[in-house]
């Protein structure tokens, strides 16, 4: 009983560290669903042109650009200015909630120093406000 | 002695009883739709966990995975442990003058209705997690049943087969699913077809004619298969 | 019968909760960036919360059976996993139909979305475990450890948008800090949670006393002079001498 007992604890506690290891590791950086500008830039060797990941982020003001087939903007890491960001051309329709300053999620690859999505998500965030009661974004 | 035997159902009468008592055992026991069916969604969202997710490529490959889980697990339903007759119902069957052939043609039209369900039950969990290219779809309805017919003859085929062997289901699906790739290549090449706007007809024939040709091949092996158990 | 299974106050209570939750969720204001598709919230949070209640109670009341060995502890745990299997799988439906227009996409690869169906499909077994155990001890003894094991899931599910960078908004209100919501809309979610926690009480009973009269008809005995299977069968009769 005791032995048993043993096994157990050890059992529970390799667990443990191995949750841990898997939690703060690594490889949780690699199980993202979707990498920000800043990570983007900072791992651009690792995605070749071509090669496909999910880029999310916030869209820029008076960026967007209406292409013939799609939309030219910049999304960047966060809402201020000077924050980190990558020009994006995606073709295909803009979903439903699209605009300046929402965040987005885009599929897609490297295409020299721009990303060129052909799927797009919209983002929203966990703030639900009327219309008329002011806040952050205009 | 002969008003007996005038008052016995004729073979139509008793297939659909034989059906119907298939599909009361279903309704009771829940393998087919309640476990079965679950099994065949988990089936379709793994595979973009295990792909990664790319949405274009998903979309190409959707119905084809659609399809291949419909086979696979659709040859589970057809195998269904309500679908085995014991020695003493095949016993009283014999005695009541029903034919194998009439026995298995029960059995096949209630996989067929199962099997229907079945694709029924999946085709929004794919629509849904894949999100493929629907143009095509005037063709399902014609599609589905001639789907579902052939893999259900396949399977009552397999399930006579394998009857009281211990790796039954390993065994029966073994059977079947080879000789079921004509019916996969049929339906994801219809909807191909008529995604790119031709007339798919070839391809619903060659799935028209495998189920007749199952069909044939079960009616002829019915009392052979009947005299060996 | 329906009244001896569902009761009459709490059936009413139940009503007027649940019509009060609905004329609030269609006076509360829009959302600022979503519109009127906001309102689905006032659905499909109570429905996701309901989930994790009712596996929490299945978690409970499977301890509670393992600690005391006795019937309607099981009862109340197969009757909260039906009801939680059900909710799971509404919160997933109105998920897929709000995230259509606001996501762009009815289903995505994000960890909460995925984690939720795992967890649907879960239950999902447990309920298949249940149905294909014949005898009552042994069905509720391994539905009873299988009901505390396949709860790791919800805590999965509830830190998912936490651990893991999603798509899909974190909490809103369970949270350390204030809400960030619009008070009005804070209250007219918190009062359709309260209907629906209403809602999952009755539908809970319901079930509960449907089983145990299940149960009952199981165990009663044949009655005297009854046929034994309808009129098909004639019990053997002895010829007196």
């Amino acid at each position: 009983m005791k032995r048993y007992r043993l096994l157990a604890f050890s059992g529970v506690g390799v667990v443990a560290i191995l949750a841990g290891v898997l939690f703060f590791g690594n490889l949780n950086d690699n199980l993202v669903y979707y990498l920000t500008p800043q990570e983007a830039l900072d791992q651009r060797a690792d995605f070749p042109d071509g090669r496909r990941f999910q880029l999310g982020g916030f869209v820029e003001k008076d960026t967007v650009v209406r292409t013939q087939d799609g939309l030219r903007f910049v999304v960047a890491s966060g809402t201020e200015p000077g924050s980190p960001s990558v020009t994006v051309e995606h073709h295909g329709a803009p979903a439903q909630l699209f605009q300046a300053g929402i965040g987005v999620v885009l599929e897609g690859s490297w295409q020299g120093g721009e990303f060129v999505s052909d799927t797009m998500k919209v983002k929203h965030d966990e703030n639900y406000q009327p219309p008329d009661s002011g806040g952050d974004t205009p | 002695m002969t008003h007996a035997l005038s008052a016995a159902p004729g073979p139509v009468r008793q297939c659909v009883e034989l059906a119907r008592k298939d599909l009361r055992l279903e309704l009771r026991a829940g393998e087919a739709l309640l476990v079965t069916a679950p099994f065949g969604a988990v089936a379709l969202l793994l595979v973009p966990l295990a792909v990664g997710s790319d949405t274009p490529l998903l979309r190409q490959v959707g119905p084809g995975l659609y399809w291949v889980v419909v086979l696979l697990f659709g040859v589970l339903v057809a195998l269904r442990q309500s679908a085995v007759d014991d020695p003493a119902q095949l016993a009283v069957l014999r005695l009541c003058g029903v034919h194998p052939a009439v026995r298995l043609a029960g059995r096949a039209a209630a996989n067929t209705v199962l099997l229907l369900a079945f694709e029924l039950l999946l085709a929004p969990v794919a629509v849904v997690l894949y999100d493929p290219d629907l143009s095509g779809w005037p063709w399902l309805p014609l599609l589905l049943p001639l789907v579902a017919v052939g893999l259900a003859v396949l399977g009552t085929l397999a399930g006579a087969l394998a009857h009281g062997l211990a790796g039954r289901t390993t065994l029966g699906s073994l059977l079947v699913v080879p000789v079921a790739a004509p019916l996969v290549v049929g339906a994801t090449q219809t909807m191909d077809a008529a995604r790119y706007g031709r007339q798919p007809w070839a391809w619903l024939l060659l799935v028209l004619t495998v189920d007749l040709l199952v069909t044939v091949a079960l009616g002829l092996a019915a009392r052979q298969l009947e005299e060996s158990a | 019968m329906s009244r001896i299974l569902f009761g009459r106050r709490l059936t009413i209570a139940v009503a007027v909760a649940l019509s009060a939750g609905l004329v609030a969720a269609m006076l509360a204001p829009p959302d600022r960036v979503q519109g009127n598709l906001q309102r689905l919230m006032y659905i499909h949070v109570p429905a996701a919360w309901l989930a994790y209640l009712s596996f929490a109670v299945t978690l409970g009341s499977s301890v509670a059976w393992l600690w005391r060995r006795q019937m309607r502890y099981d009862r109340v745990a197969a009757a909260s996993a039906e009801v939680g299997v059900f909710f799971t799988g509404l919160a997933i439906a109105l998920g897929s139909i709000w995230g259509k227009p606001t996501w762009g996409v009815w289903w995505t690869w994000d960890p909460r979305v995925v984690t939720t169906a795992v967890m649907f499909f879960v239950y999902l077994g447990y309920l298949a475990l249940r149905r294909a155990t014949l005898d009552p001890t042994a069905r509720a003894r391994r539905s009873a450890v299988f009901g505390v094991v396949a709860f790791v899931q919800v805590p999965i599910v509830h830190m998912s948008v936490v651990w893991w960078r999603a798509l899909h908004q974190p909490p809103t209100v369970l949270k350390p800090g204030d809400p960030s919501i619009d008070h009005v809309m804070l209250a007219t979610l918190l009062l359709n949670v309260l209907a629906f926690t209403l809602l999952y009480l009755l539908l809970l009973r319901a079930r509960t006393r449907l089983a145990a009269v299940e149960e009952e008809l199981e165990t009663a005995p044949l009655g005297e002079g009854q046929e034994l299977a309808g009129s098909a069968v004639l019990a053997p009769r002895l010829e007196r001498s």
